[in-house]
Formats: structure tokens, C-alpha cells, sequence
């Protein structure tokens, strides 16, 4: 059979050529384009002549010659093989981001083994075609509201809850204490505020500088498991202070909220622990409370940020979510279920200088515009994204 | 200026869709190689991007008869798409609500109507018309 050359052209302006056999079917065709862009053969979608190509068929079938040209798009999702298959597909595909995939709900053993095939998060690719391997602000991620639903959803099962707590040896030792945490409203308010990880964020560097005043970043949930321990002196815990300030990302148990209050407490099992006696998220809801618990005028309040220390939170970010349990666990303990508080301020009000903005860049439509950005938090940038998903 | 007759028009609009001469957004063969008169065409749109429409293929079959290209093509949608220049019971382009088709022009090719479809698309009015799912055809 004789090898063609065929030209290969791409949605985005680039072409490739690709040298083979017409005796090969198109699925073969695909993957030897996959070999020279970084598109996996079942985002493939080529079209020769007006019509789209079937896996199955051979190039002969479609009479593709020496020199020709063969278009090939992008779909946002794995297709399948057939037109008809790819429809059922696409459709939520391309929402898979951005709506909780209701097909997610039967969990496998291992339920974070389906955060790992998350387009976005994996492999960097993802419906809206921007890559969020490359976010270097993890917060960005966390107010992803693909992320934040699918926490929610997962987190709302309580058949999750469990999964993970027995998943985790240090979590199974403390399973009552998990659980209340995951079920007070409060830790799932703030959990579920992208706002508080911002706060937090910009905080961070205010909290470096006042190490020596506070003894480092304090990781954990001081205030919580062990009040009296963190509470009076946030410097008896030396290891878990390296852990967390750790900016290199060792990441091995100190990336959220829940694993790191079980390394804070293990090494201290000797602390009777106690109920919690007062809120201790109270801070994150109001950023100058917060400030100036970390700024120590407040010693009963212990600085609680480091916990979310954005670098630890970029090396979440940064790693495949596969590598083990505990990490890929992470995201999911601390994102929590709940729709974030919103002030009582009319959406018009409050998003006044995000609704001008988009629509002077052309997004008219004021009701999707403020249905975009209640969804994003008020962050343009995401809204916009929103706005450009064609299911939006 | 000498007129092209009807079967070298095609033939040339035939190796500029297989050498996929254009910005790659419409595509369009015959149907059948094997049909000496060129009458049955494939085409393909590639939604617009920013629009409802993007990152689908829409796939459409377009008729030229012997009086082309003095007489428009007729253009019917294969795939489901709510336009308002296409009849929503057969898929068909209604020529009087395409211009380039109401006003046709011999030099219009088969890439000007899909073109023109494709802008249809992309149209302020239409872009964020509520669409049939995704494969779904007449």
C-alpha cells in the first residue's frame, strides 16, 4: 500500500505532516499525529473533504491523496469513536470542569483516584483551553468552581468522609475528631470561602517576617484539637513548624488542613484532646481579625495561617495528584461543602466594577454576567472563562 | 472575461477543498468521488469560538445542479443547529434568509456560502441562541 504525505492543520494554526499508509484506519492516523503535538488521539477530531473521519474507517475509505490536507480539531473532551458517541459525550464533557459530573458519585476505592483524571488538574488541559498546570497561584485553583464543586459533592457524602478517614491511618486513630470537624458548619463555611485562602495568601508574607514574634508558622488547627498546647506556646512542636514551613513542597503530610492537624496532634498524643471551646475560623472571616490575631495582639488566638501557607499550597498545585493518598487527599479534606456566605449587597452592587469590565469587553449579557461572576467569587477572570464555556 | 464553465469551477473548488486552501474553518468534498458531475458536496463548519457553537463540527450537504454556478447551491445542515436561516424541519439553508445565496453571485463558491454560515454563527443575534445537542442531525 502506498505511504501519502498528509498535511495536517489545526484549529490553532499549526500544521504538522504526517507520512502513512492509506491502509491504516483513521484511529492509527490520529495517534501518529499525537506523536508530533501534544493533542492524545481521542481529542482528535480530523475532517477531510467536509466530513469528519471514523476511527475505524481506513484512509482509503475517505480517498485522502499524496499532498492533501486534513483539518483536526481539538474537542474538549475524550470522544468516542463514533459521531453519535461524541455527542453523548462532549456534552458533559465540556462542563466536566465546570459542573460536578454526576457520574462521580459511585466511588471506587480509592475515590481520589478520579481527582487524578481531572483534565485540568492532570494533565494541564482543560475545557476552557488555558492550561492550569500552569497557574503558578494555587489559590487560583481553589477558586476554580469546577474544584469547588467537586469537593462540595464529595465532601457531602458522608460515604466519602469515611472512605477517607479509614484510607489514612493517622486519621482512622482520630476518626471522631475528623468527622465533628467536617461537620461543623463553620470549618465548611470557611472551607468553602476562596476569599479566606486570598486573605490567607496575603498574609503570608506578613507572617514570615514576624517569625521570630511568633514563633514561626504554626501549622494545624491549633485551636482546635489541642487549645491548650498551640494555644499557650506555638513553639513546642519544632517538627511539625519545619513541616510547614517548608517551602520546597516536601508535601509528604503538611498540604491541608486535616493532615496536618493529625501531625500536629499525633506527635502529641499525650494532650488530652478536647472538645473545641471556642471557634477558632472566626478570624478567617473577617481578614482585620485575622491580621491581628497574627499580628499577636490577640495571644489567646494563635495565628492559624500557616496552615495555608500558599507555598504549600503550590506544591498541592504543582505535583501530579497521584502521588500518594495523602496528598491527593489534601484539596479534598479542606475544601469543604457549602456555598460560600455572600453579603446581603445586591449582585449588581457588589460586582459593579467586574460587570463593567466584562462588558466593555464585550459581555453584554448582564444576567449571565452576574450568574458568571456569583459562581467565580467575583474573580473576573474566571467569570470570563465561565462566560466563553459554550454550556454556560 | 471568459466564463469557467460549471465542471472546471468545481474541479477547481475540489483541489482547493482537498489541499484545504482556506483558513481550515470550512471544510468541503464531494461526497462521492466517483461522480463525474460534482453535483453532491460534503461540507464542514468548525463552530466559531467564543460562541455557543464552539468546538463543534457542524456537517452539511450542499447540491450543485447543472446551473451552477450561474444558480446558487442548495445547502442543508446534516447536523442539528438552530439558526434562524436554516428550517428546523429539514435542516435546509433557506436561500432567502442567507445573503450570499438570496444575492448570488457567479464568483461565490461553495466556501463563500459556508463562510457566510459560519459568520451566521458567529452573529451578535445568534451566537447564543440555544443549540440541539451535540450530534444530533435532521
Amino acid at each position: 500500500m502506498p505511504e501519502i504525505t498528509i498535511n495536517v492543520k489545526c484549529s490553532n494554526d499549526q500544521k504538522y505532516i504526517v507520512t502513512i499508509d492509506t491502509s491504516k484506519t483513521v484511529l492509527e492516523f490520529k495517534q501518529a499525529i499525537a506523536e508530533k503535538c501534544d493533542t492524545t488521539a481521542d481529542r482528535q477530531r480530523l475532517i477531510y473533504s467536509g466530513r469528519v473521519l471514523k476511527d475505524n474507517d481506513t484512509l482509503e475509505t475517505y480517498k485522502i491523496a499524496e499532498g492533501h490536507t486534513v483539518h483536526m480539531v481539538k474537542s474538549s473532551a475524550p470522544s468516542g469513536s463514533s459521531q453519535a458517541q461524541a455527542s453523548q459525550q462532549s456534552q458533559p464533557a465540556t462542563t466536566g470542569n465546570t459542573q460536578t459530573p454526576q457520574q462521580q458519585t459511585g466511588y471506587s476505592p480509592n475515590p481520589f483516584a478520579q481527582f487524578g483524571t481531572m483534565g485540568g488538574f492532570n494533565q494541564g488541559t482543560n475545557p476552557y483551553g488555558t492550561p492550569y498546570g500552569g497557574m503558578q497561584n494555587p489559590l487560583d485553583l481553589l477558586q476554580n468552581p469546577a474544584i469547588m464543586q467537586y469537593m462540595q459533592q464529595m465532601l457531602q457524602d458522608p460515604q466519602f468522609v469515611e472512605s477517607m478517614i479509614h484510607m489514612n491511618p493517622q486519621f482512622a486513630s482520630m476518626a471522631p475528631q475528623i468527622r465533628q470537624m467536617m461537620q461543623d458548619p463553620e470549618f465548611q463555611a470557611m472551607m468553602s470561602n476562596p476569599e479566606t485562602f486570598r486573605t490567607l495568601a496575603s498574609l503570608q508574607p506578613l507572617m514570615g517576617n514576624l517569625g521570630p514574634l511568633t514563633g514561626g508558622t504554626i501549622p494545624g488547627f491549633p485551636g482546635y484539637n489541642m487549645p491548650a498546647t498551640t494555644g499557650t506556646n506555638p513553639t513546642t512542636n519544632p517538627t511539625t513548624n519545619t513541616t510547614a514551613g517548608n517551602t520546597t513542597g516536601t508535601r509528604s503530610d503538611t498540604t491541608t488542613g486535616s493532615t496536618t492537624t493529625s501531625n500536629t496532634t499525633t506527635p502529641n498524643t499525650t494532650t488530652p484532646i478536647t472538645p473545641p471551646i471556642n471557634n477558632p475560623f472566626l478570624p478567617f472571616f473577617n481578614p482585620t481579625a485575622a491580621g491581628a490575631a497574627g499580628t499577636g495582639t490577640n495571644p489567646s488566638q494563635p495565628p492559624i495561617m500557616p496552615l495555608f501557607d500558599p507555598l504549600l499550597w503550590g506544591a498541592l498545585g504543582g505535583v501530579p495528584p497521584t502521588t500518594t493518598p495523602t496528598t491527593t487527599s489534601a484539596p479534598a479534606t479542606s475544601q469543604t461543602s457549602q456555598t460560600p456566605q455572600t453579603p446581603q449587597v445586591p449582585p449588581e452592587e457588589r460586582f459593579q466594577s467586574q460587570l463593567q469590565q466584562l462588558n466593555d469587553m464585550g459581555f453584554v449579557d448582564a444576567q449571565k454576567n452576574i450568574r458568571a461572576l456569583q459562581i467565580c467569587q467575583g474573580n473576573v477572570n474566571f467569570a470570563i472563562e465561565r462566560l466563553l464555556d459554550p454550556s454556560f | 472575461m471568459a466564463k469557467v464553465p460549471r465542471n472546471f469551477r468545481l474541479l477547481e473548488e475540489l483541489e482547493k477543498g482537498e489541499k484545504g486552501i482556506g483558513d481550515g474553518t470550512c471544510s468541503y468534498g464531494l461526497s462521492n468521488g466517483d461522480d463525474i458531475y460534482m453535483s453532491d458536496w460534503n461540507g464542514t463548519i468548525i463552530g466559531p469560538g467564543h460562541t455557543v457553537h464552539e468546538n463543534r463540527i457542524y456537517s452539511l450537504k450542499l447540491h450543485c445542479d447543472e446551473n451552477y454556478p450561474d444558480s446558487p447551491p442548495t445547502v442543508h445542515f446534516l447536523s442539528r443547529i438552530n439558526l434562524p436561516c436554516v428550517n428546523q424541519q429539514t435542516g435546509k439553508v433557506e436561500p432567502s434568509k442567507l445573503n450570499c445565496l438570496a444575492s448570488w453571485k457567479r464568483n461565490y463558491t461553495l466556501e463563500t456560502v459556508l463562510t457566510e454560515l459560519r459568520r451566521e454563527m458567529s452573529n451578535p443575534h445568534n451566537k447564543k441562541l440555544p443549540q440541539p445537542p451535540e450530534g444530533s442531525f435532521f
